[in-house]
């Protein structure tokens, strides 16, 4: 089933025929039809002899719109190329590295999305790919960030800024990698990586064992059991102007942590690394001395605070990128906990592992062998260091740029392989450092016994439920703004899509809280928008991804832990900002209400012995501010970030 | 009267004996300064490190969110990136003392230097040297074609080699220039 939503049509589910919900008479009707082999084609033919049984009134063929694929392979031969194309084109092809270059178009993904999904055909490897959505943000200027993976351990990364095309895709299982580069405005070429370029090392590869070096990692496993490092990412002013969003790279850091590890052999049960929580360092401002920032970093209350409430074992700083040629920096290898703080040029942190890499340093991986390609900082204490992957391959994470070669989700390993080559060998082996030393640094601070809830002064903050009951219509939602950053009165735009790219229909509302409706004809997945715009235009925006969940039984309390959830995130807050006096819908009874303010400090509690349909807080003698609203009961924890005026 | 004196002696061992902490440094004899010329003309900086002229590149950075300015000298040798810089400045023309505080300060510059070798590893540490009157002062800024014209002195001392062998810097660092250049708009 298709929706129709102010006069727009969803695109359907992969084979579903999609279809204007309100009659099948009318030329206005789109007909959008997926389909990718014969039991679709089948499927396609079916739904048309059905809707033929039904009546239906059907579009000319030419309206039928297939799915785009991502990529669209043009004939080189009959392209024209410029001189700076042709110099670009011969600087790719002169890398050892390129094993085929495809010119191609890239499909904007509104084009190409079915839903949660984006397949698409790849040279060289038969039949086609699918991905499903991981993390989805887009911008209402059209920029957005696609990340998706699929369970044969594929990964795909697509972004658009501007009317830049930037991605990779990387198939482990196949052992296929491949990059989007792009040779002028406009045009892009798809390269596939040699895989046999790859095989054995040379010149930056393996360095002379020093003095009967050993493994001397010793299997310290600390004592708290736990091998889940937090990561708490706080970011600068200057790095949101840079362009990168910190709410889209900090999980992309996440995501790349634990696939690399799992990519270099490590399982779960090793190590793996979990985001504790994001936020903005407010009055951090850059000095452009990296070596001062990190020292000011450490020794800033907010950030120590900020890591002890988010319980988080590491903390990464997201800055502008004030320091290049020098792009990150850990305050310590193999840090203490007092130490567990590294800084990040988000630019870098969000193309080119720096985050990653920073990470490593902090849990004690090296860079590579003092021999291999650094003049400076001879690094021959241990067998804990990066690895080039081949002659003048891949490098692994904590490889330096030094030798040539892309950095790939790699850490060095000698019984793993990345593309027919070790990654590593009995001196380089930074998978065994991650190994050993994880439970210590999840160690440093303890897991936190309920979940944690963001709480920092971001821009702008939707509220509402993360899930909604599939055959519920409609949801209320609400956006909150920081003052400290926009000056009112603002305005609020929103909008609802069932792929987070393209298209975003207005649900008609224009102040602080919306209700969306039309939820039932929704995708499993969609997402909600609101943007706010200040008086100097000042603008920003939060995105939810919303899931649609079963819920249990046929109403009430019999409906299971599932609707339980959904039920009290049905509580809704309201006004909010508010002046004197908030209302809080279907408290329940044994409920607990908290108000605290952004450190966690509760300013008032109170509890309540009755169901309650509507409960007025007066609070009239708190201070204008931000807040946080804290329902809790046995069966979940709300939090809602209020605004007093 | 007999332990006051003992106590004294004690207090005076003790002063005497204390080791000096670690981020502390010695001055040197004395600073090698230079006289800085009086104009230098547009786009060329000249950056002299203990009266010797050295290679420093301007790298001036606008921060409208922050609506500061950060004034950075940057150094690359090999795989050492060396930094100073003069931090949190508004936008306008005046004349700044200097601190170390972690924060803007009005009518002064934060002043640091770092090391960096193999992109990311900590060199030499070292600190300002607050007994040498350093300063920073902008002469002209053109904010409209934002070019900026100025000079400056500081001086800072090594806290820590952090372990680390010769990385080519001397223990004692004084900085003079001057300037007359772009900076740009992050």
């Amino acid at each position: 089933m298709a929706l129709t939503l102010r006069g727009l049509t969803w695109p359907a589910k992969r084979g579903h025929v999609a279809h204007a919900h309100d009659g099948c008479n009318q030329k206005t009707n789109t007909l959008t039809i997926k389909f990718f082999d014969m039991k679709h084609t089948f499927q396609f033919i079916s739904v048309i002899l059905a809707a033929c049984f039904l009546n239906f009134t059907f579009l000319p063929v030419s309206v039928l719109k297939a799915q785009a694929m991502l990529f669209e392979m043009l004939n080189s031969s009959s392209l024209t190329l410029t001189s700076d194309e042709t110099a670009k084109l011969a600087q790719i092809q002169s890398n050892t590295l390129t094993e085929t270059i495809w010119h191609v178009n890239v499909n904007p993904l509104s084009n190409t999305l079915d839903a949660s999904n984006l397949t698409t055909t790849l040279p060289g490897v038969s039949g086609s790919q699918t991905f499903t959505a991981d993390y989805v943000f887009s911008r209402p200027n059209g920029d957005y960030y696609w990340s998706g993976a699929n369970l044969s351990g594929g990964q795909i990364r697509i972004g658009k800024t501007g009317s830049d095309y930037f991605g990779n895709i990387s198939i482990p299982s196949l052992d296929v990698y491949y990059g989007i580069q792009k040779i002028s405005e406009g045009r892009y070429v798809l390269v596939k990586y040699h895989e046999n370029i790859l095989n054995g090392a040379a010149d930056c590869g393996t360095p002379p064992m020093a003095n009967g070096e050993e493994d001397t990692v010793v299997e310290d496993r600390g004592s708290c059991g736990g091998n889940v490092i937090r990561v708490l990412f706080l970011f600068t002013s200057g790095a949101v102007m840079t362009g990168f969003d910190p709410y889209v790279v900090a999980p992309a850091v996440i995501n790349e942590l634990n696939a690399s590890t799992v990519a270099s052999g490590l399982s779960n049960g090793d190590i793996s690394f979990a985001l504790a929580n994001i936020g903005q360092l407010n009055g951090f401002v850059e000095s452009g001395v990296i070596a001062t920032d990190l020292t000011n970093l450490v020794g800033n209350a907010s950030a120590q605070s900020s890591r002890e409430y988010s319980k988080a074992d590491i903390v990464v700083l997201l800055t502008a990128n004030s320091y290049f040629p020098v792009v990150g920096r850990a305050q310590e290898i193999s840090a203490s906990n007092d130490n567990a703080y590294c800084i990040a040029a988000i630019p870098f942190a969000a193309t080119a592992f720096t985050a990653t890499h920073e990470i490593g340093h902090l849990i004690g991986a090296r860079h590579q062998w003092c021999a291999a390609c650094a003049a400076v900082g001879c690094d021959d204490n241990t067998n804990h260091h990066g690895f080039p992957i081949g002659a003048t391959g891949f490098r692994t994470i904590m490889m330096q740029q030094v030798c040539a070669g892309g950095r790939v989700g790699r850490w060095s390993n000698p019984d793993n392989m990345f593309m027919g080559a070790a990654t590593g060998d009995n001196d380089n082996n930074n998978a065994s450092i991650l190994r050993s030393r994880a439970d210590n640094v999840a160690c440093f601070l303890p897991e936190p016994s309920l979940p944690i809830y963001p709480y920092f002064d971001n821009w702008v903050y939707l509220s509402g439920p993360y899930w909604v009951c599939d055959g519920d219509d409609s949801q209320i939602y609400s956006v909150s703004f920081s003052p400290l950053w926009f000056t009112p009165p603002v305005a609020y735009s929103w909008g609802v899509s069932g792929n987070g790219i393209s298209p975003w229909i207005d649900p008609g509302c224009n102040t602080s809280q919306c209700t969306i409706t039309g939820i039932d004809n929704l995708p499993d997945v969609f997402y909600v928008r609101a943007t706010v715009t200040d008086v100097n235009r000042r603008s920003g925006t939060d995105v939810f991804k919303i899931k649609k969940v079963q819920c249990l039984g046929g109403g009430g309390d019999d409906r299971g832990i599932v609707t339980s959830i959904l039920a009290h995130s049905k509580n809704t807050v309201y006004p909010n900002p508010f002046a004197d006096r908030i209302t809080i819908k279907q408290v329940e009874k044994g409920s607990w209400l908290s108000l605290t303010d952004l450190s966690g400090r509760v300013i008032s509690r109170q509890h309540q012995s009755a169901d309650i349909p509507e409960f007025l807080w007066d609070l009239e003698g708190l201070g204008t501010g931000l807040y946080f609203l804290v329902i809790e009961n046995n069966n979940s924890v709300q939090r809602f970030k209020i605004c007093k005026q | 009267m007999k332990t006051s004196i003992y106590l004294t002696a004690l207090c005076l061992i003790f002063l005497c004996c204390k080791k000096e902490p670690s981020d502390q440094c010695s001055k040197p004899a004395q600073w090698t300064e230079i006289e800085l010329p009086d104009s230098i003309e547009f786009d060329r900086t000249i950056v002299y490190l203990n009266g010797k002229e050295v290679n420093y590149a301007p790298i001036f950075t606008y921060y409208p969110v922050y609506n500061l300015i950060n004034y950075r000298f940057s150094q690359q040798v090999g795989d050492i990136v060396n930094d100073f810089g003069f931090s949190w400045l508004p936008l306008e023309e005046g004349e700044y003392t200097l601190h170390t505080d972690t924060k803007p300060q009005v009518d002064k510059a934060g002043s640091s230097f770092g090391q960096t070798f193999d992109e990311d590893i900590n060199g030499y540490s070292y600190k300002l040297e607050e007994s040498v009157n350093g300063f920073f002062n902008v002469e002209h800024l053109d904010s409209i074609n934002q070019t900026v014209r100025g000079r400056f002195k500081v001086a800072f001392c090594r806290t820590s080699t952090n372990g680390n062998g010769d990385l080519g810097l001397p223990e004692h660092l004084l900085f003079q220039g001057v300037f007359n250049t772009k900076y740009s708009k992050e």
